[in-house]
């Protein structure tokens, strides 16, 4: 992989793999734990904090963020009583949606408390509790048994994992063959552009945020592949999370008084960060990507897929 | 009109937090200076907090900066000038008729 591009990956390599861990445990987990009320104000209705996928650049979040679930759903193709984990699950909107659509049995992990509880309490009101687990778990340290899952998403979330090698080992360890495996994220241009190590940047990436670490997206597939997954599509989403970001920038704006009143200063953080971002994604600058691979033969043919 | 909303105390507030920001003394934020290199050299987190800070203080929208669509806004008094316009609009629209 490509040299440190930036002054919190550089801070990471100085560590040892366990202090990272430690390190993303607490300090990613942090942005995570604010009042779930908070992110009510700002995100859709269960709480994707990723980018959707819009028809029109005029169409509601709410929308944009069904068609997500949704493509993520028929991208992973759970079975009736397949083995799905959700990394980064967060308050749980991919995770629940896939419960709620298939028939599989879905198993979250976060950093966050918080993010757990939502999940749990609304797998209960949602009538799926019996087919969901959450469990709050650094990824690192998950104890399952090789060849005991089905499918693996990582949504907005592996951008806070540093060991990506570790990572893409793991999962294929943990995938069956023919398991898939989605990822949802963002990404650098390989060609240097904008500047990384703006004060910005760091803003961004370790204040508001905790830690991220944007590879390239031919390194992300590069370590793929020499895991031994096998990618079989990738599509940009670029402009679509600069509409998500637009949308949730405004809600900011319109909840305001009611976030200051729940977290003084917090709303500052979030327009400041969701400006940065969408700015970075208006000028390409910062990339974002759906990633799907599998552990072998792949279950479809995605040559057969339709456009649109 | 609210007496913080006159131009000369918009115009005092806007410099107040760009000097804050900067951490240099207000006399050295002049009303004429520009944003960029060429003056304040504010850079792009500066700019965005800035944006966020002054949107925040007077319930109102700005546009972004550092981003295109707010290639005019390049100096303090520029800054200022918009935010009385929009406050201006804001409180034509929130009058009753």
């Amino acid at each position: 992989m490509n040299a440190p591009r930036t002054r919190a990956e550089r801070e990471a390599f100085a560590r040892s793999a366990v202090q990272q861990v430690e390190h993303e445990r607490v300090q990613v987990a942090a942005h995570y734990e604010h009042d779930p009320a908070i992110f009510s104000m700002v995100l859709d209705r269960r709480l994707a904090y990723a980018t959707g996928v819009f028809q029109d650049p005029a169409e509601d979040l709410e929308s944009a963020q069904e068609r997500k679930f949704a493509r993520i759903k028929e991208k992973l193709a759970i079975a009736p009583g397949e083995r799905m984990l959700d990394v980064g699950c967060g308050w749980g909107s991919n995770l629940l949606y896939l419960a709620q659509h298939t028939e599989g049995c879905v198993h979250g992990i976060t950093l966050s408390e918080k993010q757990r509880e939502v999940a749990l309490a609304r797998a209960h009101e949602w009538g799926v509790a019996s087919r969901v687990r959450v469990d709050v778990q650094h990824v690192e340290d998950l104890d399952f048994a090789p060849e005991s899952l089905d499918a693996v998403l990582f949504s907005g979330s592996i951008v806070h994992m540093h060991n990506r090698e570790a990572i893409h080992r793991q999962m294929v360890r943990l995938l069956r063959p023919g398991g898939r495996m989605l990822i949802s994220d963002c990404y650098y241009p390989e060609q240097a552009r904008g500047n990384r190590e703006s004060t910005a940047t760091q803003y961004i990436f370790v204040e508001a945020l905790g830690y991220c670490r944007l590879l390239a997206l031919s390194e992300e597939l590069t370590v793929m592949e020499r895991a031994g997954l096998d990618v079989i599509h990738v599509e940009d989403l670029t402009g679509h999370y600069v509409l998500t970001l637009e949308r949730w920038i405004d809600n900011v704006r319109r909840n305001r008084q009611q976030i200051e009143a729940l977290a003084p200063g917090f709303s500052r953080v979030l327009q400041s960060y969701m400006t940065i971002a969408r700015l970075s994604f208006a000028r390409r600058t910062a990339l974002e990507y759906m990633i799907l691979a599998t552990k072998g033969r792949p279950k479809t043919d995605v040559g057969l897929w339709r456009i649109p | 009109m609210h007496s913080d909303t006159t131009l000369e105390a918009i115009n005092l507030t806007v410099r107040r937090l760009i000097a804050e920001s900067l951490q240099r003394p207000i006399e050295e934020v002049r009303l004429d200076a520009s944003l960029d290199d060429s003056g304040l050299a504010l850079d792009s987190l500066s700019l965005v907090t800035l944006n966020v800070a002054l949107e925040e203080r007077y319930d109102i929208t700005l546009p972004d900066f550092i981003s295109e669509e707010a290639r005019t806004v390049r100096s303090v008094r520029a800054i200022a000038e918009l935010i009385a316009s929009r406050i201006a609009e804001s409180t034509k629209e929130g009058a009753p008729v």
